[in-house]
């Protein structure tokens, strides 16, 4: 029994259909959750009146003959087939004034379904801006639906809307053509609305001059050049305030639980397990909005459909297309919105390949174990007397991890991903200003997705690595300073006895218990690898690297700390990736899947690197 | 009657018919690239890249090297090579 009429919203893609979801349900709004589907739509309310409507958002459709995962579910939903999303009541259809034809199409489609119908057009202002006109009224009387016209990036027209949905007349759509007509006859059908209802403004010139620049064999590929550097800047240099806010928040909260609980075991659980392992996810928060914020925006503008055009011949050469682009560039900073941004691309087994490819892109996770090794064992010297040595290996460390991952992706399309390739073939929308209310909304909910989708695998694996490291407790009675009995628990938990048993597994690459057990800690973040090694090695305080550094410098040999190297460019220790790999793909398949070939790769290579020098 | 690949930048031509994968011919389509369609190269990506066709109402790009053979006859070369 449904308590509330579910409406559709179905449209072409770049016909504003987000944006116009995001001003009718703003922040009452969340992913749907339906077993087994893996393209999950967005589900929002609709209120008015104290009444309310269930909007589901589908992915855009040109017809209802699906090439894609995100298409196949909005025709099965639309038909009734989908085998865990009921049947819509009604059907809001989004359609673009300056850009009719396929809406029409889409319609002369939709109509046949037999599910009631309001139409809404977008982009009437740019048309009468540009000296045309439309006739909503004529529309109406032609498909035999209520016709609105609103603004969506500008809010205007959406009370109408909203509306319309609460207490609107829902009428069925005039049936105008035979379902087996051809696409051809419905162009001709869209055509023929369009003569009588819509005067064509003058030509957007606008967006043909840009292109001009932006498309430029040279100039096109310098500003592409320049919007990637601002990009994968902003993520670092914007983050990075933040992300000390986030820090120090943490610390905070330790520092507070450090002076207010008395029972040892009750604060170690709180500082370590709960506060520090949850914060170590939280502080990667600004990276991954900073990075969906800026994919928005230029999804939003018009942008990113251009950038995929222009590398699109350079990503035919490991079997992807230019939409794969975006997640691999986002996954340097994390593969986490990387992998979210995946979304993007149309064709299923494009974006299972490019998935792959991501947890091999260097995200910011790994920096801080490169800086450490690095530091330790790459001595400072320079080549040719210009370029320091330890770049250049930094350098080769992301050369290497990219390249991996394209050629993962390469040998993914060309065995599991074979055939039913979806030739690159992308439509240009004009460019526009983005609305930033839209932007801000797609942001927040972006947000809660990650936080419930990390967070909680996150919390229940931090709460196990503190049960490993912690337990059981160790007598420190007679430790002489507070990193030294952080040694003595290390030395003497279950931790240290699962390093001393696997151990023999990565002795012929050259790691003893101790590296092993870094290694096994790194696990619930890269970065713990640090920490670990600091309260291994209880130096001094573990946060201070310079004196580590030393300390590793005499105890790993340059083969050695080049294995560990080796190991961190390929090996996927990342366990909130392989939950939002989960939930991207829908099944735990696909990141056990990834675990296993990236383990492979970070074996081989640091045994291979481990031989060699 | 070419192919719209073998076009040189700037050119006006009408569709005169989409074939290749099933899937792929009728995505074209969909986009509005149907026989009969006038439309003109707008640029080609160096290296054998994607192309971009213009139509009356929309731009789309094109990797013309997958299964998508789109005949067309040439109507005339604007002589306006897009820059």
């Amino acid at each position: 029994m449904k308590s509330q009429r579910t409406v559709a919203v179905v449209g072409t893609p770049n016909v504003g259909k987000s944006t116009l979801f995001n001003e009718l349900t703003g922040l009452q709004q969340h992913v749907g959750n339906f077993p087994g589907v893996t393209v999950e739509p967005l589900i929002g309310t609709v209120t008015f009146d104290r009444e309310s409507v269930e909007l589901i958002d589908l992915p855009g459709i040109y017809g209802l003959e699906p090439s894609s995962e995100d298409e196949q579910l909005s025709c099965d939903v639309l038909q009734g087939t989908h085998r865990s999303i009921a049947k819509p009541d009604a059907v809001l259809l989004v359609m673009n004034a300056r850009n009719p034809e396929k809406c029409l199409v889409l319609y002369s489609q939709i109509a046949a379904l037999g599910l009631p119908m309001i139409v809404v057009v977008t982009m009437v202002d740019s048309v009468k801006a540009a000296g045309g006109a439309f006739d909503d009224i004529g529309l109406f009387h032609l498909l035999g639906v209520d016709v609105h016209a609103v603004v969506g990036t500008k809010g205007l027209g959406v009370g109408d809307v909203k509306h319309a949905l609460v207490h609107g007349s829902w009428k069925l759509p005039n049936i105008v053509i035979d379902t087996d007509a051809t696409i051809e006859q419905r162009f001709e059908w869209a055509h023929s609305v369009i003569s009588k209802v819509v005067v064509r403004g003058s030509e957007d010139t606008r967006s043909a001059m840009i292109d001009r620049v932006l498309l430029h064999p040279v100039w096109g590929t310098i500003a592409f050049l320049v919007v990637m550097a601002v990009f994968f800047q902003s993520i670092f240099t914007w983050a990075e305030p933040i992300m000390g806010l986030i820090d120090s928040g943490v610390r905070l909260l330790q520092s507070a639980v450090a002076s207010n609980v008395s029972s040892p075991i009750l604060r170690s659980f709180l500082m370590k397990g709960l506060i520090g392992g949850v914060g170590s996810v939280i502080v990667f928060l600004p990276q991954i909005l900073i990075l969906n914020v800026l994919v928005t925006l230029l999804e939003e503008c018009g942008y990113l459909a251009r950038a995929a055009f222009l590398v699109d011949r350079a990503m035919g050469l490991f079997g992807l297309q230019g939409r794969s682009f975006i997640p691999l560039l986002g996954s340097f900073a994390c593969a986490i919105p990387g992998i979210m941004s995946a979304r993007i691309i149309p064709s299923y087994r494009d974006r299972m390949a490019t998935i792959m490819a991501t947890p091999l892109m260097t995200c910011s996770a790994r920096l801080p174990v490169y800086t450490l090794l690095i530091g330790a064992v790459i001595p400072a010297s320079t080549l040719f007397g210009f370029i320091s040595l330890q770049a250049a290996v930094m350098a080769s460390l992301y050369v290497l991890g990219a390249l991996s991952g394209l050629v993962i992706a390469l040998v993914l399309k060309r065995t599991m991903f074979r055939g039913g390739v979806i030739p690159f073939l992308i439509e240009f929308p004009p460019y526009r200003l983005p609305s930033w209310k839209s932007v801000g909304i797609t942001m927040i909910g972006r947000t809660k997705d990650f936080l419930k989708t990390a967070g909680t695998v996150i919390l229940v694996f931090s709460i196990g690595l503190w049960i490993l490291t912690e337990l059981p407790r160790a007598d420190v009675s007679h430790a002489s300073t507070r990193v030294n009995a952080e040694r003595i628990q290390i030395e003497q938990s279950f931790a240290a006895d699962l390093g001393r048993t696997i151990q023999p597994l990565f002795a012929p690459l050259g790691f003893d218990w101790r590296i092993t057990l870094g290694v096994l800690s790194s696990y619930a973040a890269r970065e713990t690898f640090i920490s670990a090694m600091g309260q291994i090695y209880a130096t001094d305080v573990s946060e201070s690297d310079m004196p580590l550094r030393n300390v590793l410098q005499k105890e790993f040999p340059l083969n050695v700390g080049l294995s560990v190297l080796a190991f961190y460019v390929y090996a996927l220790q990342c366990v909130s990736t392989m939950a939002i790999m989960k939930r991207e793909t829908g099944s735990w398949k696909w990141p056990a899947f990834s675990f296993v070939i990236t383990f492979v790769l970070a074996y081989s290579a640091s045994y291979i690197v481990f031989r060699l020098f | 009657m070419t192919l719209i690949q073998n076009l040189p930048a700037g050119t006006a031509c009408t569709i005169i018919s989409i074939e290749g994968d099933g899937a792929v011919a009728r995505r074209a389509r969909e986009l509005g690239l149907v026989a009969g369609t006038v439309c003109t190269v707008i640029r080609k990506a160096p290296f054998g890249g994607p192309i971009e066709i213009a139509t009356a109402v929309s731009r789309i790009g094109i990797r013309p090297s997958d299964g998508l053979l789109i005949s067309v006859e040439v109507l005339h070369s604007t002589g306006q090579v897009a820059a």
